[in-house]
């Protein structure tokens, strides 16, 4: 035991606890879920401590192996066809800003200050609020793609769908959020 | 000529591939002529660097928005029963 870097498991819940569950939090929308999957994932640190190289802090790796138990979530929440019932008819929301040529009724507002945004701290409880209003395989997919980073490929096998079906999945999260940041925060922005 | 509503569908997708040649012509032609369209990509755009950041905020210190005292109680818990069971009562007997 040379490493300077030892795990103290005795001290994860105080010193990490929070950030293990919010991380969890942000991508399930689910407090009781986020609780469960942290102590799943503690646990599962707990047996795998002979595994830590101390080469990342604890806290990194106590996040990588949360990442994991989060993906197989994910993946278990997925049942044949399930996607395909709730994602096959059109978005009348979306489709209700064009016209029936496909030309915008009145197009997207200028935002205010986008850059400020994310100072704010009512900002990152409307983004949460926005996430909310997704169906749960729309921010799954959006939070695969847009917070982990990760490619196509690997979102498609985790929530078993096609690369199209991805890509309707990914359109309309993006639309939505926009349209609900614009009408729950941005609306004070002149149109024009 | 793309369609503003197709042309929003197509926008996305190049945000997660390389899209054909033909297609991405066509979309750089309509974003060149199309202010609004134009507008809906830079927000897109916008919306990637919120998403980032807002993962990020997991590590910032809030008085709110992290586990109250009674659940981190239960991890504290559960956490403390697996340290002091023998290695051995992992595998279950039944």
């Amino acid at each position: 035991m040379t490493e300077t870097c030892l795990l103290e498991p005795e001290h994860w819940v105080e010193r990490h606890g929070d950030v293990l569950f919010r991380y969890a939090l942000r991508r399930l929308g689910d407090a009781h879920q986020a609780e469960n999957v942290v102590q799943e994932a503690l646990l599962a640190a707990l047996e795998g401590q002979g595994r830590f190289s101390g080469r990342s802090t604890e806290r990194t790796w106590l996040v990588g192996i949360l990442k994991h138990k989060v993906l197989d979530i994910f993946r278990r929440g997925r049942r044949a066809g399930e996607v395909e019932d709730i994602e096959t008819a059109a978005d009348q929301a979306l489709d209700d800003a064009f016209d029936g040529r496909g030309h915008w009724v009145s197009g997207p507002a200028r935002w205010s200050q986008p850059d400020k945004a994310m100072e704010s701290r009512q900002f990152l409880q409307v983004l949460t609020l926005c996430l909310e209003g997704l169906t749960q395989v729309q921010a799954q997919a959006f939070t695969l793609r847009e917070m982990d980073g990760l490619q196509t490929e690997e979102i498609c096998k985790v929530l078993g769908v096609s690369t199209t079906h991805l890509g309707v999945l990914l359109h309309r999260a993006r639309g939505r959020l926009r349209s609900c940041l614009e009408g729950r925060w941005f609306a004070g922005a002149e149109v024009g | 000529m793309l369609s503003c509503k197709d042309t929003t569908r197509l926008a996305s997708d190049a945000m997660d591939r390389e899209l054909p040649f033909w297609q991405r012509t066509q979309l750089r032609l309509h974003l060149m002529m199309c202010k609004h369209c134009a507008r809906y990509v830079d927000q897109l755009q916008k919306l990637r660097v919120f998403a980032g950041d807002y993962d990020a905020s997991v590590g910032d210190e809030e008085p709110q928005g992290g586990l109250d005292e009674e659940a981190k109680g239960r991890l504290e818990r559960a956490l403390k029963a697996k340290l002091e069971s023998p290695p051995g009562n992992q595998e279950d007997p039944a």
